[in-house]
């Protein structure tokens, strides 16, 4: 087999095996960065939900409490601040959702789904659990949800939810008697859920995973070809000559060239050594002709 | 506020106006009210009056509010018509409308009245509702009562929407007593004088306390000719305008 041969197949096996390792490597990298951006993003929108909830309770319904007597208003409901929210921002990114998602909610758009139901039940399964994130699919592609429990922590929040007969006679006229009532404290009562698409930042990971092989694959190509034109060039070429020469003079054709070279590399030092033997091997055969 | 002040006003909408004596003003935040004032309200104006002790009553035409405050006693608002949210602070205040009186101490309530008709609404504390052909009756709060002359009281658990659609917005919200931020006091400016067509509510709410309180309008012949073509009405006013037919007639001998 020629030394060409034999250097390209090592050199398409270290390529092949670095293509591989590292299309491995930055396939992984590139799809947990994706994934952990999507959960930032859902981390983000949780910690939304929770400031509007937040600012509700402690500054928009204080202010509608006077009002509250006249008519129930359901600004004044954290769950719904953060819902409407959400509804808004859904104008412009409709693949992202939240939902209060509650086993025996007041307002029956928060009643949950078998799914939310499922991850309502595993918190309610294991009080010490503070998140649960996972993947489902969805009409318009694959989503990561992440959710966080909503537990009673405040008796504040028994005055509207424990018994109907205790709770706002505005409440129970716009909502009826029927649901929402029987929480107890400490109780977990529904999940807070973030859902974002996946969609668009695992596509993105692919284009970019995409783009870095077939960038990849050119630069190993262009090694390629280049070790090769600086093989055949700065070995292949020059052995092949100093091998037809060296022939020759074996074979006793004292003409059939000089053993030269202006490099000062390893093979124009063999050429030069070459050069010397050949005018060892005529000298000595002029003496022995002699 | 001034000593013998029974009131501040510390809001105004234009179009309302205030009847003193015989004589109608235009007001500004700060005026002081005295025993006997009326402030009358066009549609959809508001006033708001600041009572010593704390008690504030915001008033909503059409009506007028009519407040009487004796330098002893608690102040009463009389309210022909209109809407008025009360927040009453001891010793309390007390409400008249045609179909009953509402006694307060420490509550706050909104009333709406037409001619015939009151409705209250409680928001917190208690009202003591009067009226002379039923028994006492107590409204707590959350309770929403209507009565009309001729029908007796009528209490619900919620104010029904109509009651709520029909008050100014700002009903629904706490009242802010507004005379702190007064920096300074203000003098009614005189519009007119009250004519006949303005004084005949007052007549026909309180014909002897209103026969004497307009007697110095008789002095305007528009005034006295509008009186006497009524004078059946006025029994003080037809000793005035025709006293021969009061004098005593001699004796027969």
């Amino acid at each position: 087999m020629k030394l060409i041969w034999k250097f390209n197949l090592v050199l398409l096996g270290i390529f092949v095996l670095g293509f591989l390792t590292a299309g491995y490597v930055s396939y992984r990298a590139l799809q947990d960065n994706a994934r952990e951006e999507i959960l930032q993003n859902a981390r983000l929108m949780m910690e939304a939900a929770l400031s509007t909830r937040n600012y509700t309770s402690t500054q928009v319904k204080p202010l509608l409490d006077t009002q509250m007597r006249y008519k129930f208003l359901p600004q004044t409901v954290p769950a719904y601040a953060a819902t409407e929210q959400f509804t808004e921002m859904r104008k412009k990114h409709p693949d992202y959702t939240y939902k209060e998602a509650t086993l025996n909610p007041t307002n029956l758009r928060d009643r949950a789904t078998d799914w939310e139901a499922d991850v309502i039940n595993v918190f309610r399964g294991n009080a010490a659990m503070v998140e649960v994130v996972g993947e489902r699919e969805t009409p318009t592609g694959p989503a990561l949800y992440l959710s966080r429990p909503i537990q009673i922590k405040s008796p504040a929040c028994l005055e509207c939810h424990s018994t109907a007969d205790v709770a706002p006679k505005t409440m129970i006229d716009q909502y009826g008697s029927a649901n929402g009532f029987g929480w107890r404290m400490d109780e977990i009562i529904g999940a807070q859920i973030v859902s974002v698409p996946m969609t668009v930042p695992i596509e993105r990971a692919s284009r970019t995973f995409k783009t870095f092989m077939t960038s990849l694959a050119a630069v190993f190509l262009a090694i390629f070809v280049l070790l090769n034109v600086m093989l055949y060039t700065m070995v292949i070429r020059r052995v092949t000559h100093l091998a037809g020469i060296a022939d020759q003079v074996s074979l006793g054709n004292m003409d059939a060239g000089e053993f030269k070279s202006r490099s000062r590399d390893e093979i124009g030092v063999l050429t030069e050594a070459m050069g010397r033997m050949k005018a060892s091997l005529v000298q000595a055969m002029k003496m022995l002709g002699a | 506020m001034d000593s013998r002040a029974a009131g501040l006003v510390t809001h105004v909408e234009p179009g309302v106006r205030l009847l003193r004596g015989v004589t109608l003003y235009k007001i500004a935040p700060g005026v002081a009210l005295q025993d006997g004032d009326i402030l009358t309200a066009p549609v959809k104006a508001q006033v708001q009056v600041e009572l010593d002790k704390g008690t504030i009553a915001n008033f909503a035409g059409p009506g007028a509010l009519w407040l009487e405050a004796p330098t002893s006693g608690t102040a009463t608002l009389t309210v022909p018509g209109g809407a008025l949210k009360l927040v009453a602070k001891a010793p309390g205040v007390r409400v008249r409308t045609a179909a009953f009186d509402v006694g307060l101490t420490e509550a706050i309530v909104v009333l709406r009245v037409e001619l015939a008709a009151t409705e209250i609404f409680v928001e917190t504390g208690s009202a003591r509702l009067v009226n002379p052909t039923s028994p006492p009756r107590d409204a707590k709060r959350g309770e929403y009562v209507h009565k009309s002359l001729s029908t007796a009281f009528a209490a619900r658990p919620l104010p029904p929407r109509t009651f709520v659609d029909a008050l100014p917005r700002s009903f629904l919200d706490a009242l802010p007593a507004l005379a702190p931020g007064l920096k300074s006091k203000a003098v009614p400016v005189p519009d007119h004088d009250i004519t006949y067509a303005e004084a005949q509510p007052w007549l026909a709410l309180d014909r002897p306390t209103f026969e004497r309180r307009f007697t110095a309008r008789l002095r305007d012949p528009a005034f006295r000719k509008a009186a006497a073509a009524e004078i059946a009405r006025y029994p003080a006013w037809d000793r005035l305008l025709h006293p021969e037919k009061y004098e005593r007639k001699p004796a027969p001998k």
